[in-house]
């Protein structure tokens, strides 16, 4: 007779505590959803892209001039145009170098960083005059390799050779 | 790569810029002040283009009547409101020029207009690179409210000179700096819009 009692109080009372934790849950759910929705966001959320490796374009233009043209020339000319119209910093960024220019038929290779390609298409289109002789700088091709580049230095469009 | 550019507007039309335009692969340009209606040159086409100033509506009319018969293309720079809703709705009118002198009347009710009767609004690229930075960014204002509306943008060199005629390449990428745009799509506003003006007007290219 006792033991059937102590079995009746003590499953009385894991009924009262199931509910009671059932209750507890219902009232927190929303709160715990919250958290949860967080954690879950935490989790998918975008870490910020690392600086991928440096890839650099190597641009080869040639120049239509009245006078022939020196390096030194060309590269200040270029890098002039390029504070003036994109600032500072992005020269800095961008680093364009005149890495190669040959002066019997006016053409070089430009060395830039692979995301300022435009910049340095738009910059060359830009240059009208150095050192008070008209010109115009015209982008012929652009490659990843320097060693492709001096290929296609030589061989494409001779039509805007100095004759 | 050989790009089919058209240079819509372009004030140098000595025999070296033509020789240049030939040189690095336009198709075809209008210039201002060209001696003969049209010029082909080794396939390459020169037609003759009319940039009308005018502020008021009567004034501009008969200016555009007269241009019409020896030129192929007639550009609009407004100089007052009336003029520019006027360039806006005439049908004799091929684009209205974004200039310094003009920003004043291009406005959004004039940007609805040229978006209501499809006229390109004509942006010289020499010009907005030799402006003061308030007046670029006034320039610049105009060009976004241009594409917000989806109003018809046409680039053009306004080259005085030989030397300041832009390489095709250079043009594009300089354009889809100011735009904001791919390059690709600024091809096409530099091509297939100038091409349909060109059409328009009977030059077969």
């Amino acid at each position: 007779m006792i033991q059937q009692l102590i079995l009746y109080v003590i499953s009385i009372a894991a009924i009262t505590i199931s509910l009671g934790s059932l209750l507890f849950l219902i009232t927190r759910i929303k709160k715990i959803e919250v958290r949860l929705q967080f954690i879950y966001k935490l989790l998918s959320m975008k870490r910020a892209k690392k600086p991928g490796r440096v890839r650099k374009r190597y641009i080869v233009f040639a120049i239509i001039s009245e006078h022939d043209l020196e390096k030194k020339e060309v590269e200040k000319a270029i890098r002039d145009t390029w504070r003036k119209v994109f600032g500072e910093l992005s020269l800095a960024r961008a680093d364009p170098q005149l890495i190669y220019f040959e002066p019997s038929i006016q053409r070089g290779i430009i060395r830039v960083r692979h995301t300022y390609k435009k910049d340095c298409l738009a910059i060359l289109g830009l240059i009208h005059e150095i050192n008070n002789v008209k010109c115009i700088l015209v982008p012929i091709t652009t490659s990843g390799t320097l060693k492709r580049a001096q290929k296609k230095l030589y061989m494409l469009r001779r039509d805007l050779q100095p004759k | 790569m050989n790009i089919p550019l058209i240079d819509i507007g372009s004030l140098c039309h000595s025999d070296k810029c033509l020789e240049t335009y030939a040189l690095l692969g336009y198709r075809a340009a209008c210039i201002h002040g060209l001696k003969h209606k049209i010029i082909r040159k080794d396939g390459f086409i020169a037609v003759r283009k009319s940039i009308v100033h005018g502020e008021r509506q009567k004034e501009l009319k008969n200016i555009i009547k007269e241009e019409k018969k020896y030129s192929f293309i007639i550009s609009v720079t407004p100089l007052s409101i009336e003029a520019s809703r006027f360039a806006a709705r005439d049908g004799r009118v091929d684009t209205v020029v974004l200039a310094p002198e003009s920003i004043r009347y291009i406005d959004k009710t004039e940007i609805t207009m040229l978006k209501r009767f499809s006229k390109p609004l004509e942006i010289p690229i020499n010009i907005l690179m030799s402006q003061p930075p308030s007046i670029k960014a006034m320039i610049l204002r105009r060009i976004d409210l241009a594409l917000k509306y989806s109003v018809p943008i046409i680039l053009s060199s306004g080259a005085e000179e030989w030397n300041e005629i832009l390489p095709p390449i250079s043009f594009i990428a300089l354009g889809s700096i100011i735009l904001n745009n791919l390059m690709k799509e600024v091809m096409v506003m530099l091509t297939n819009y100038t091409r349909e003006l060109m059409a328009k007007n009977g030059v077969h290219i």
